[in-house]
């Protein structure tokens, strides 16, 4: 739930004024903190704040809690350009203190563990020093804790016999001592170690921070987006089920002469009445088109907009499956679904979703002559790709799979959820494409 | 197959839409009325026999429920079937459960589901008025054995719980026979299946 809070922190630093920008101030906290209580130098609370191995306590000397300082601040700084040296710095002095310290969070390092191990090895002593540091970041209005991250570097060394030649060997990053370091004794070379372990570590945390913080801002982008087009939406369908309810009156009556009028004519003779039948049949054909049409809007229109959530595309497709099964039984059809890899998720309001895709699974099933239809996601980048494939022939007559109020209401939703819905012919084949964000990574 | 002498209403403030489906249901063999106005159902109801009533939700001023559990107080054998241009879920359900709603129609309405529900609606109407009417013939007492027969009592039990003879119990069972012209103990119980629905639908 720390994202959340992050997330929230963000939207709070939204009425800052216009020049502001909208990522927040850090003020990276000097010093270490962690070690006010540890074997070396016992607090007077009682309870360690540290785990320290007590060969190393000469080697967390001033200098290097200084350095280590440092190396932090100027990882924040290369990470980050809204750096402040003193908090709320960046404000205009006539700011409130209440609103002036809102737009400033607080980066500070905490040291739990400093350790060593030793392995006797036929070449030497294995030197094994781990460096546990947590990077914390407050609110420093709330004094709220939004993010916290912690890792553990080790630093490795190795000590052949009596002579003091260390290689130092920093797991993952492959740097080596400078050869002068040959000439140190070896609590400056464990010092040395040390440091370098944590600056390394320093800068991971730093970066893991502002990666963070990226992926927050992204999240806040599209469910912005998103919430707005639900909006349209909601106001679409308002307005569309007022008109359908007005016209479905005066439709009934309607709906149920022409049929009247089609019964009552069809076996009339035509050399007395002519083509009165058939204008009687278009008629009905037309009305109950219309009545159709009007209940399918309906359903779009009608429902309580759900709110966005993660959906599982496997799910999804899972879904319109069930939905469309009667139809595939009566018709005939058949429905080939690749299997979707399961980690595909989408952010989507479940039920809007699923009713655009049933809408394009109904449209390919009517259309296809063989009744197969192909069904197939994958992922694509950061996005998921959805294909739907049928054999199509080209209708005589206008409103084929191309056309259609369920297609439009698909599109509706599709780019409601911040995708794109694609129509491609290629030869004898009507192909659908429906591309949506991933949900990952939030 | 319809009932010949069960009425159907269609009750609908659009009087052209009441119109035309009265028309439909007369083409199908039925006798149909339309009405706009609920009070003028009401008062027609007293005057003359109604197996089942299509109505719409929205009347105007008036709730189509609140209409309905009128027309149920006066005459608890009257199949309902409800229209709507504002089907939702809630409702749907709402009309079947709580009002005894037969089926909920949307606009523009589907001709072959109408027909069927009314259909239906009239043969438990007639099921459930003859129920009621054969059941009114008997005594008090015979209505008292007649309950404890179509539970499943043997003739002994009966007459312990009643504190009368099994001889006497034997001439009720005798009477209620004659009197719903009944062939057997099923037929009895569906007797008392036919009424009891009519109460409770």
């Amino acid at each position: 739930m720390r994202r959340a809070a992050l997330i929230a922190a963000l939207g709070l630093l939204a009425p800052l004024p216009a020049a502001a920008q909208s990522a927040p101030w850090i003020w990276p906290a000097r010093g270490v903190f962690g070690l006010e209580s540890t074997i070396c130098a016992p607090g007077a609370g009682g309870e360690p704040t540290a785990s320290v191995a007590p060969a190393l306590c000469p080697a967390l000397t001033v200098q290097w809690q200084a350095g280590l300082s440092d190396a932090f601040v100027a990882a924040m700084g290369r990470h980050f350009k809204q750096v402040e040296t003193t908090p709320g710095e960046h404000a205009p002095p006539a700011m409130g203190v209440a609103q002036r310290l809102r737009g400033t969070l607080v980066a500070s390092l905490r040291v739990s563990r400093v350790d060593l191990a030793t392995v006797q090895r036929p070449t030497g002593v294995e030197v094994f020093l781990p460096v546990t540091l947590t990077l914390d970041i407050t609110g420093l209005a709330s004094g709220e804790v939004m993010f916290t991250r912690t890792r553990t570097q080790i630093a490795q060394g190795l000590r052949y016999g009596r002579v003091a030649a260390w290689f130092a060997i920093l797991a993952e990053m492959a740097l080596f001592l400078p050869p002068s370091a040959l000439m140190l004794t070896d609590a400056q070379r464990l010092e040395l170690h040390l440091g370098l372990a944590a600056a390394v570590l320093v800068t991971w945390l730093a970066g893991s921070f502002a990666d963070a913080q990226a992926a927050a801002r992204r999240a806040l982008d599209r469910r912005n987006r998103l919430l707005f087009q639900a909006e349209r939406l909601k106001t679409l369908r308002a307005m569309s089920v007022a008109v359908i309810h007005e016209i479905s009156q005066p439709l009934s009556t309607l709906a149920i002469e022409a049929n009247h009028l089609r019964a009552a004519t069809a076996s009339l003779p035509a050399e007395i009445c002519g083509d009165i039948p058939q204008s009687a049949a278009l008629v009905d054909r037309k009305a109950r088109t219309l009545a159709d049409l009007v209940r399918r809007l309906r359903r779009f229109g009608g429902r309580e907009v759900d709110t966005p959530s993660a959906l599982p595309v496997d799910m999804l497709i899972d879904m319109a499956q069930r939905v469309v099964l009667p139809e595939l039984r009566r018709v005939g059809a058949r429905l080939e679904v690749v299997v979707v890899p399961p980690d595909l998720v989408v952010q989507a309001q479940e039920i809007e979703l699923t009713q655009a895709l049933v809408n394009l699974l109904r449209n390919a099933i009517s259309a296809a002559p063989d009744g197969l239809v192909r069904l197939k996601a994958a992922q694509a980048g950061d996005e998921v790709r959805i294909t739907l494939r049928n054999a199509f022939v080209p209708e005589k007559q206008g409103g084929g799979q191309g056309m259609g109020v369920g297609l439009i209401i698909a599109r509706t939703i599709v780019e409601a959820h911040g995708g794109t819905l694609m129509q491609e012919e290629n030869g004898q084949e009507m192909v659908f494409t429906l591309r949506l964000p991933l949900a990952g990574g939030l | 197959m319809s009932e010949p002498d069960l009425l159907v209403a269609i009750l609908d403030d659009d009087a052209d839409l009441a119109t035309a489906v009265a028309r439909l249901l007369v083409r199908h063999g039925h006798r149909a009325q339309p009405f706009t106005a609920p009070q003028d159902l009401l008062c027609a109801m007293e005057a003359g026999e109604w197996g089942c009533v299509v109505s719409d939700i929205q009347l105007g001023e008036t709730d189509g429920f609140a209409f309905a559990e009128a027309l149920r107080r006066r005459d608890a054998h009257v199949a309902l079937v409800f229209i709507t241009a504002w089907p939702t879920t809630a409702h749907a359900v709402d009309a079947v459960r709580r009002h005894g709603g037969l089926d909920y129609l949307e606009k523009p309405i589907d001709e072959a589901r109408l027909l069927a529900a009314v259909a239906e609606g009239l043969a438990w109407s007639a099921q459930g008025r003859r129920g009621a009417q054969v059941l009114a013939m008997l005594t008090r007492r015979e209505r008292e054995v007649f309950n404890l027969l179509v539970e499943g009592h043997s003739n002994k039990e009966i007459a312990d719980r009643l504190g009368i003879s099994a001889r006497t119990v034997e001439d009720h069972r005798a009477a209620i026979v004659a009197k719903t012209r009944t062939n057997g103990l099923a037929q009895l119980v569906a007797l008392a299946r036919a009424e009891a629905s009519g109460r409770h639908p």
